[in-house]
């Protein structure tokens, strides 16, 4: 048992290690999806800057929201891994492949996922580290639990973005095309997950929306964690409503994955 | 002697979308879809001793790749029993993975955008291949497909042929117990062809690798296995030594003569009668080329006499018929019969 879960590790730090190379074979394109991510985190901050500037009053001081939206865009980024290979496979046939290699589906794409997930973290810190003097104030927690808890909140929020995917990946069995389903949850994703406004901003319409959906568990809990913005005792039970998302849609995704499994159709040589 | 592979009346089904011509078709679609099931394997039985080397062949469509997929553990299939090396293959599909190799010459199993020995070595790993069989599989495959300067290349920038070679590598470095090669040398000039069967074959007397061989080019498996089993819209054909089909299906042999002037039209259908009286057959005849079919050995001597006599010859061969042949004239017997 133990022997075969260390070998498993092992297979997914290579698998880890091949997908941060296939994502190092293209740096121009690497370069290109981080400056657009910049412009894009730079628009909103002018965005938000003329609405603060207008006079609107908001539960929430331009310096708190200003540091909401730098931690928010960094994780949403770091976060926002390539599925995309799996959800392609599907609508093709090649994950005959995948099926073949003698390691779980979905701990193939999960290591790809969280390379993908490291490698851009690496490019977050590194932006973050050239704005720096343009982000004044950027100061996160620093005692010892919160930055545990911050950190169980980084790998929950990992595990649940993935398995978010996995399962929105899967439409592609059913409408043998996955952009509609993809596009889906990355409209969801935008809104409800905090990562243009944080939660606490939403209007009282779609607040319970928030939160009643996993999505505010990838960018907005762990974000508030982060910069200290959470009631006392809050913690703990915003990292047990993020593990119990993330675990519960993870067993869902397997679940339906062998379910489609067994009535998928991969035709052709 | 150890089965390997055991299949009692395997079954599946496709659904196809009928998709409606046209634009108008396509709107239609959107709101109804003719769907129409399409068996591919239509209560396939057989079975495969360890060490076999069996070539699984047919038309297209005649259900082979969906055999291989059944095997394998990729298809659940609709009914019948299977077992791989032990394995029900579509509930134990990665204890099954382990020990198999597959090759589909349609997905190729290499990570695209990096080096090809990157993609060894993920598969030492995922394999868990021992170092010393790592190392003897590596160099046995380098050595006889020449991937020495492909190592290091992305694969992207390798060419079809190319790409197929490291393929065929991938899925021997952990010296499987079963290969099941899905047309393994598509897109491969004549010498990688032979490199790639010379390695089939040097897998097979090295570690005993039982071999599932798919291909349309009938030399790989006159060249690499002793057993055939044909498949006809999903159902089993023939299924026997290699020696037996040829021995019942190719009953007939060739003689060709090339002659020294043309020969005259009404000269021609006289030697048609005469070559039949003695157990010949005309199957061809231009101005300076004459191709006669017989059956029996014993019809050899009269058969020369006849075309001696009549003819001025070049020169004359004798051919026997080839796999390709007898194949062709399998299938045109399937169709004639089905049309029938």
């Amino acid at each position: 048992m133990l022997a075969e879960l260390r070998a498993q590790l092992r297979a997914g730090g290579m698998l880890f290690a091949r997908s941060t190379q296939r994502r190092l074979a293209y740096p121009v394109g690497a370069l290109i999806d981080l400056a657009s991510f910049v412009a894009i985190f730079g628009l909103t901050l002018l965005l938000w800057r003329a609405v603060v500037s207008q006079g609107n009053s908001l539960p929430m001081a331009w310096s708190e929201l200003l540091r909401y939206l730098c931690v928010a865009f960094g994780l949403g980024y770091a976060l926002e891994f390539g599925i995309y290979p799996f959800q392609q496979s599907i609508r093709t046939g090649g994950i005959a492949i995948d099926l073949l290699r003698p390691v779980p589906v979905t701990w193939l794409h999960l290591c790809n996922c969280l390379s993908w997930g490291a490698l851009q973290a690496v490019y977050v810190a590194i932006a973050a580290g050239l704005l720096w003097h343009w982000i004044p104030d950027l100061r996160v927690v620093t005692d010892l639990p919160t930055v545990l808890a911050l950190l169980v909140s980084l790998c929950l929020a990992a595990l649940l973005q993935f398995s978010i995917f996995f399962l929105f990946a899967q439409g592609s069995f059913i409408t043998q095309f996955g952009y509609g389903i993809l596009y889906t949850r990355l409209s969801l994703h935008q809104v409800f997950s905090g990562a243009f406004a944080p939660v606490a901003l939403f209007p009282e319409s779609l607040k319970p929306w928030a939160l009643a959906l996993p999505f505010r568990h990838v960018i907005d809990t762990p974000a508030r964690i982060a910069l200290g913005m959470t009631a006392p005792g809050e913690i703990p039970i915003l990292l047990a409503q993020q593990a119990a998302w993330g675990l519960g849609l993870f067993l869902l995704g397997q679940l339906i994955f062998d379910h489609f499994l067994g009535k998928a159709q991969i035709q052709g040589g | 002697m150890t089965i390997a592979i055991q299949v009692n009346d395997l079954r599946k089904t496709y659904v196809q979308n009928i998709k409606a011509p046209g634009l108008l078709g396509a709107l239609q679609g959107i709101f109804w879809q003719q769907r129409r099931q399409v068996p591919a394997l239509k209560g396939l039985s057989f079975s495969v001793n360890e060490g076999e080397a069996v070539g699984l062949i047919g038309e297209n469509g005649a259900g082979k790749s969906t055999a291989m997929k059944c095997l394998t553990g990729i298809l659940r299939p609709a009914s019948g029993d299977l077992r791989v090396l032990g394995h029900e293959p579509w509930r134990e599909r990665r204890a099954l993975a382990r020990k198999i190799g597959v090759v589909f010459g349609q997905r190729p199993q290499l990570i695209w955008d990096i080096a090809v020995r990157e993609t060894f070595n993920l598969n030492r790993v995922m394999y868990r291949v021992e170092p010393a069989l790592f190392a003897e599989t590596s160099a046995l495959c380098a050595r006889l497909l020449e991937l020495g300067p492909l190592m290091d290349v992305p694969v992207r920038q390798l060419s079809l042929g190319q790409r197929m070679r490291c393929d065929l590598a991938c899925a021997m470095l952990h010296a499987p117990r079963i290969a099941f090669l899905d047309e393994p040398t598509i897109g491969l000039d004549v010498l990688a062809k032979e490199q790639a069967r010379q390695l089939i074959k040097t897998m097979r007397r090295r570690f005993g690798t039982t071999l599932i061989l798919t291909t349309h080019d009938l030399k790989d498996i006159s060249d690499t296995c002793q057993r055939v089993v044909v498949l006809d819209k999903g159902s089993l054909l023939f299924d026997g030594a290699l020696l037996d089909f040829e021995a019942r299906y190719a009953r007939e042999a060739r003689m060709v003569v090339d002659l020294d002037a043309p020969l005259a039209l009404a000269k021609r259908r006289s030697l048609g009668a005469r070559l039949k009286r003695h157990g010949g057959r005309l199957l061809k005849s231009v101005p300076q080329k004459v191709v006669v079919a017989y059956e029996k050995a014993s019809s050899i001597q009269a058969l020369t006499r006849v075309l001696l006599a009549s003819l001025r010859i070049a020169d004359m061969t004798f051919e026997k018929t080839d796999m390709e042949t007898i194949v062709r004239g399998l299938y045109a017997k399937q169709v004639a019969r089905r049309a029938r």
